[in-house]
């Protein structure tokens, strides 16, 4: 289940990353090539970045790939790792909760803002868009819990985390 | 203020422990954001915070970000990095310790083309190594000089690192790119200076002068990829591209090099090589849109006000405090990744600088170069773990053999403190 639904956000995520690619192109050949300017290129752009990113939060997650400082942690004995992570994930998931409940009030008050190049898009799809990937990472977090409290997994980090981005 | 210095407290605390560095931002700021409403659990503050979070991200300056990373990761595929060796190596070959020499300058050409010194010390490095324990270098001195070498990366434009700080403090993206060419090539021509005093010292081997008929061949296949960071700031500085538009054109440019040019692989690869990117660039994000978040907070709480107030009780000297910085982000960089640091530090840090007068620029390339040389120190240093795996070296020898070049570096920013003209007059004279 949860697998698959990965993958369809996944997909998703790719599609509206290429798009966002064609797009920033797209407005260098309509300007200088074609001699068009199409201003609702940039505004398009934009949107499939901040829903794009949005899902590659949620993805990085369920990756390991989201930056630690390593240091200390990797110091620590396979038992100790095992509750610091479970009090990562709790806290992981308050801070979610918040986030949450931030996005929801968002989503009312944004129902009526519509995007200015793009009038179909409501400004409130991008909150709802937050909404959906806060769920999936909440999702992965309490996956995550699960194992760490029934001893499957030792650690919410793996040993290459830690990155020179 | 406590409380506020507090919740900067928890920040750090959850930094240190090993807690996601995005989500350590997030978290801080719902519970600074509660303690400006008065209450941990006040809905204005969920929302401030979602709000803000979302609209750091709206940014299409930031979407340079991912570009340039594709672009990076695509230049590193194909034998791109072989055939630029290959010319270089050839151009040096008269000169003693010409491989030492090669080592540096391919990595010029190669941060031209990507921003990161772990693509470079991996990708290049191997390459490096190879052709330098095949001529009798030793290998403690290629390992130096191939660790050091990797740090123009983030350093010389495109730069992941310098777009990050650009968007944090609110300055052009080209005046940075600008500013980083001289003390990249500072760098550059340092670490040519050590490796052609060793090789003096040490007499290490001399090659014949290459004809123009092994040139010309090496030159050929070469060239392409070389170009790229023409495209990128001759674009930006006619004013044909954007910053943006300028990475999406180098990795339109990279992914047609190793699509059709030298057919190094195929849609798949270019497919999984655009995840990959997505999942980078979110990486880089969560942090970004927190940190600003985060930095908000704080300056509703006015805490850069009391810590501007805390410098200027030490000095009123904008040399000394930047002596100051450069000793707080050679701790940070020990422990931190640069562009996590940069994103963290610049909203707490450049308003204190404003009260010193010191320009923005000049600040921003300060810190991204001192944070670098955490790449080569302990207990972190990421180049350092990367080139264990390819040099044969311990982390402990690595360390060694990488510190004449961390001093090296450390004259230059030195040199950079005391003489800004280096760092603003490019930016200053074309812009």
């Amino acid at each position: 289940m949860i697998n698959a639904l990965t993958r369809v956000v996944q997909t998703l995520a790719f599609t509206m990353f290429a798009a966002m690619f064609v797009l920033t192109l797209a407005q260098v050949l309509f300007r200088y090539a074609l001699q068009i300017p199409v201003p609702w290129t940039e505004e398009a752009a934009r949107a499939l970045f901040v829903l794009a990113t949005m899902s590659g939060i949620a993805l990085a997650y369920q990756k390991r790939e989201h930056i630690i400082v390593d240091v200390f942690y990797d110091s620590l004995s396979d038992k100790s790792r095992r509750v610091l992570s479970i009090i990562f994930a709790i806290a992981i998931l308050a801070f979610l909760v918040l986030w949450a409940r931030g996005a929801i009030g968002l989503i009312e008050r944004n129902w009526t803002v519509r995007l200015i190049t793009v009038s179909w898009f409501r400004g409130a799809y991008y909150y709802i868009w937050e909404l959906a990937m806060i769920a999936l990472l909440g999702l992965y977090v309490l996956v995550d819990l699960r194992d760490l409290v029934t001893g499957r997994r030792t650690s919410l980090h793996t040993q290459e985390q830690e990155s020179d981005l | 203020m406590i409380i506020f210095a507090l919740i900067v407290v928890l920040f750090l605390v959850l930094l240190l422990i090993g807690f996601p560095v995005g989500f350590a931002a997030g978290l801080a700021s719902f519970i600074g954001g509660g303690l400006v409403y008065g209450d941990i659990f006040d809905p204005r503050a969920s929302a401030m915070i979602a709000r803000l979070a979302l609209s750091s991200m709206d940014n299409f300056l930031l979407l340079a970000i991912p570009f340039f990373i594709l672009a990076g990761r695509l230049m590193n595929f194909g034998g791109i990095t072989e055939r630029m060796f290959g010319l270089v190596a050839l151009l040096v070959r008269p000169i003693r310790g010409g491989l030492g020499h090669a080592n540096v300058l391919a990595s010029v050409l190669f941060a031209g083309m990507s921003g990161s010194a772990t693509a470079d010390a991996v990708g290049l490095g191997q390459i490096e190594m190879k052709a330098m324990l095949g001529q009798g270098y030793q290998r403690g001195f290629s390992a130096g000089v191939t660790a050091a070498s990797s740090l123009i990366g983030p350093i010389l434009p495109p730069s992941i690192a310098l777009v990050a700080y650009a968007v944090q403090a609110e300055v052009s993206v080209a005046r940075m790119f600008f500013a980083a060419i001289v003390p990249a090539f500072m760098m550059a021509a340092v670490y040519m200076a050590y490796v052609a005093y060793r090789a003096r010292k040490e007499n290490m081997p001399i090659g014949t002068r290459a004809k123009l008929a092994e040139i010309w061949p090496a030159f050929r296949v070469a060239i392409l990829p070389i170009l790229t960071p023409f495209i990128i700031m001759g674009g930006i500085y006619s004013g044909i591209f954007t910053p943006t538009e300028a990475a999406a054109v180098a990795a339109l440019y990279a992914a047609l090099l190793g699509l059709v040019v030298y057919r190094a692989y195929g849609l798949g690869r270019l497919a999984r090589e655009l995840l990959g990117t997505l999942i980078d660039t979110a990486v880089i994000m969560v942090i970004i849109i927190f940190t600003t978040a985060f930095g908000v907070v704080m300056i509703r709480a006015g805490v850069p006000g009391a810590m501007a107030d805390f410098f200027v009780s030490l000095t009123s000297n904008a040399t000394v405090l930047l002596f100051l910085m450069l000793i707080l982000w050679m701790v940070v960089g020990c422990f931190m990744a640069q562009t996590p640091a940069i994103l963290i530090l610049t909203p707490i840090l450049l308003p204190i600088t404003e009260t010193y007068g010191i320009d923005p620029i000049h600040f921003g390339i300060l810190m991204t170069l001192t944070l670098t040389l955490g790449l080569l120190t302990p207990p972190v240093g990421m180049v350092l773990y990367a080139l264990t795996r390819v040099t044969g070296l311990s982390f402990r020898e690595l360390v060694v053999v990488s510190m004449p070049y961390v001093w090296l570096t450390l004259a230059v920013i030195v040199i950079l403190i005391f003489l800004p003209g280096f760092v603003t007059f490019l930016p200053d004279l074309l812009l």
